[in-house]
């Protein structure tokens, strides 16, 4: 039987756990930023953002389009939220991460205008 | 003959939707001067008309009052004080005709505006001087609310004291009028996500709406606006439930999250399906309701399609 992807929902953030994945040659190390993590997923409304902290030890690699797509840690980091009344915040044990996934919602609002407008 | 953009001038259109939709938004005072210099330029050179003199009232209502006066044949310096008498009285001393949408409409014309401005300027349309000109003396007004250029006086308006929208520029004000004007008649408008809706349902906040409300709404879009504001998830007794984690006990974060699929096409006009997913917030224990893919008939389903279609086993969930 084929083996799922194990992952971790933060939130509407998505992270996959993916055991001797190879990170992509194209891919870029990021350098740590000031504020010690790396956003995972956004919150546009509330500034309550998904993060990992970037400890040493904690790798964080972007796509071509400069956004953050993996983690390589060799040492436990720390997905929370930015607010911790949201989201509790989980300990990752160190492995090979891939990030960026949102969960998907469907918008019957915008469906339901849509269908009136036809 | 241009018959097409090269992709260079169509990066340019955010650049002039962005500049006229900031000059719509635009609340600031009416300058007196600078509008009747934009007036005259206006009767002058557009209309080929000769000048008037020009009132500023607070808002649209105030204007079309005071172009009922002046119709009648009162004289522009009278107007004001018309005004004053007309809403302080008890009972209106005229008869008002039904409002007709103002000749000009001055900062709500910035759509016309941006698309002539970017044919313009982008794509160099060569418009000779005197048309040019007509073109800028009418592309002034937009600096003004509305304009009722009558024979003897021409009446117009100040712009909104406040202008609210959502992030795709609708009109949209939670908990407040999205849009006010100053002065007589209590001109607010309220909106949400660019649906007019009563102050009852703008105002409210959403734990305070009562159900009972939304059996009273007739329109469709106005009744999409209380389901975002009430929550979906308040509104579960009138949808159907489909499937239950407990069909599922060997799915350990599934349990967890008591996941349940609803179908809430009750609450969406012309959709005859509407799956939600509802769960339950792992901190802070409250239920959340999410749509899901109308293809959505279960719930591993669901959670497929909340992952992106991958499948995949969620080991824990915060």
């Amino acid at each position: 039987m084929e083996q799922k992807i194990e992952a971790s929902l933060h939130g509407e953030a998505i992270i996959k756990n993916m055991p001797g994945m190879k990170i992509p040659a194209t891919a870029k190390l990021r350098k740590p930023s000031k504020e010690g993590y790396v956003i995972v997923a956004p919150s546009e409304e509330k500034g309550n953002h998904h993060v990992i902290d970037m400890l040493p030890g904690v790798e964080i690699y972007e796509d071509e389009m400069g956004r953050p797509r993996w983690m390589v840690n060799t040492v436990e980091t720390q997905v929370r939220c930015l607010h911790q009344d949201r989201h509790d915040t989980r300990t990752l044990p160190p492995g090979t991460w891939e990030l960026g996934g949102i969960q998907q919602e469907y918008d019957f609002f915008a469906e339901a205008k849509r269908n009136v407008a036809d | 003959m241009i018959t097409e953009l090269l992709p260079e001038q169509e990066a340019l259109f955010p650049v002039y939707v962005q500049k006229w939709t900031d000059i719509g938004k635009n609340t600031d005072r009416l300058d007196p001067e600078e509008t009747r210099a934009i007036v005259h330029d206006f009767q002058e050179i557009v209309l080929l008309r000769a000048k008037t003199p020009v009132v500023i009232v607070e808002n649209p209502i105030e204007a079309w009052i005071a172009c009922n006066y002046a119709v009648m044949g009162h004289a522009a310096e009278e107007l004001p004080g018309l005004l004053k008498e007309y809403f302080e009285a008890e009972e209106p001393p005229i008869q008002v005709a039904s409002p007709v949408f103002p000749y000009q409409e001055g900062s709500f014309s910035t759509a016309i505006f941006s698309y002539y401005d970017y044919i313009l300027t982008e794509l160099k349309l060569d418009l000779g001087e005197e048309l040019r000109k007509r073109y800028e003396a009418w592309e002034r007004t937009s600096k003004l609310g509305f304009i009722y250029p009558l024979d003897n006086v021409c009446i117009v308006s100040q712009k909104p004291l406040e202008i609210h929208t959502d992030e795709e520029q609708r009109l949209h004000r939670d908990g407040g009028p999205a849009l006010t004007y100053a002065g007589y008649g209590d001109f607010q408008i309220f909106s949400l996500h660019g649906t007019r809706v009563e102050r009852y349902l703008a105002e409210t906040p959403g734990e305070q709406l009562d159900l009972a409300y939304y059996h009273t709404l007739k329109n469709a879009d106005q009744k999409a606006e209380f389901v975002r504001k009430y929550g979906v998830e308040r509104m579960l007794g009138l949808g159907k439930k489909i499937d239950s984690f407990e069909n599922y006990p060997d799915e350990e974060w599934w349990q967890r999250s008591e996941y349940e699929l609803w179908d809430m096409a009750c609450l969406f006009e012309n959709v005859p399906y509407a799956p939600h997913l509802k769960m339950l917030n792992q901190t802070t224990k409250i239920w959340h309701v999410e749509g899901v893919s109308p293809e959505c008939r279960s719930i591993p389903q669901a959670i497929n399609f909340r992952l992106g279609g991958e499948n995949m086993k969620i080991v824990d969930i915060a």
